[in-house]
């Protein structure tokens, strides 16, 4: 627990130094992802624009499209290209990236194998269009990828929402999260 | 159970029941580590709480009273939680305060590793973010525009595909 705890305060400690190195910010990091989970995208791209710390260090790509699949990527055919405005980004469950993902307008899952590599690194969604094939989420997953309250299309296509407990949500549950649903599917 | 004595920056004492320190994750993780339980004596001394001055404790410990009882908090399974657009309506209220403390109370639930109150402030935040220009954000923040021209420059063409929403900007704030 001790260590952890310390594990913790350690990789803030040098968070802060980073950060204050050419800003004198008001929050340390952890603080600021709270906030910008908070953001609709104006007004991510206007704190964006506020400072170099935010546009080049922060790491957070903005993606008009993902597209998760499970086939593996030849990294010599098809290597993997990160930039910070993406109209298409395509990722395998192999993939490991290490920046954080702002997914604007669509996001399409096919694969059954997990995706510990990549959800955790979504931290905010703006969806329009959800359509997942043969794969699980959680609650919490579904949450975050339906948070915008704007998705008017989604598509669960063999694939289930479930609690942490395994216990299936209910449709009234799921259908709270998307009133702006014209299909579904 | 006897109350817990906390001791802020500025040296004002409060007392504190077991159950509200709960809240608090760094609070509850140090009893814990020093072996002090609900069964155990409370400490005859004050723990001192030092990057939290008093004012600033005093909204802290009020929060966690009101919100000793949830029930719900941190619980994945309860639909009701994962909303992030909406902030309980005693919360807007308690968080009618001026600027600078609630910045100050945002770094003491940070500090104190109160979830519910840093994700209802930060929520707070980001409200005040929206709808400000990036120059107007700096301005509330205290952030430095430390682009140079050329940098700006650069960024226009990266993004040309914004080109309109940068001329906004660039108009607006980035002088």
């Amino acid at each position: 627990m001790i260590g952890k705890f310390s594990l913790k305060m350690l990789c803030k400690f040098f968070t802060a130094i980073k950060m204050s190195a050419t800003q004198g910010f008001t929050f340390p990091l952890n603080v600021w992802d709270n906030i910008v989970k908070n953001l609709d995208y104006d007004s991510w791209i206007n704190l964006m624009y506020t400072c170099k710390f935010f546009y080049y260090d922060y790491g957070m790509i903005s993606v008009k499209k993902l597209d998760i699949f499970q086939f593996i990527r030849k990294p010599e055919d098809d290597p993997l290209i990160i930039t910070p405005w993406m109209d298409n980004l395509l990722l395998t469950t192999k993939d490991k990236i290490i920046q954080k993902i702002f997914v604007r307008e669509k996001l399409y899952i096919r694969t059954q194998y997990p995706l510990t590599n990549i959800l955790p690194k979504i931290i905010k969604c703006n969806l329009i269009v959800l359509k997942i094939d043969f794969y699980n989420l959680t609650w919490n997953e579904y949450s975050l990828l339906t948070e915008g309250g704007g998705i008017k299309h989604l598509s669960l296509d063999g694939s289930e929402i479930q609690y942490s407990n395994n216990d299936r949500v209910l449709l009234e549950d799921i259908m709270s999260r998307i009133p702006n649903a014209e299909y579904i599917s | 159970m006897q109350p817990i004595k906390l001791v802020s920056s500025d040296g004002e004492i409060f007392e504190v029941d077991r159950d509200v320190i709960k809240l608090s994750t760094t609070l509850h993780t140090m009893f814990q580590d020093l072996g002090i339980d609900e069964a155990s004596q409370a400490p005859t001394d004050p723990i001192p709480i030092q990057n939290v001055n008093g004012a600033i404790l005093r909204k802290v410990i009020q929060w966690c009273v009101y919100h000793r009882a949830d029930q719900n908090v941190g619980d994945e399974n309860d639909p009701r939680e994962k909303r992030t657009d909406d902030i309980p309506s005693w919360d807007v209220e308690f968080l009618k305060i001026d600027q600078g403390m609630l910045f100050e109370l945002i770094l003491a639930a940070n500090y104190l590793d109160i979830k519910g109150l840093l994700d209802v402030t930060c929520k707070t935040v980001a409200n005040m973010i929206k709808g400000k220009t990036p120059e107007e954000i700096r301005r509330t923040f205290n952030i430095k525009n430390d682009f140079t021209p050329e940098e700006e420059e650069q960024i226009r063409r990266e993004n040309a595909w914004c080109e309109l929403m940068w001329k906004v900007l660039k108009h607006n704030s980035l002088k």
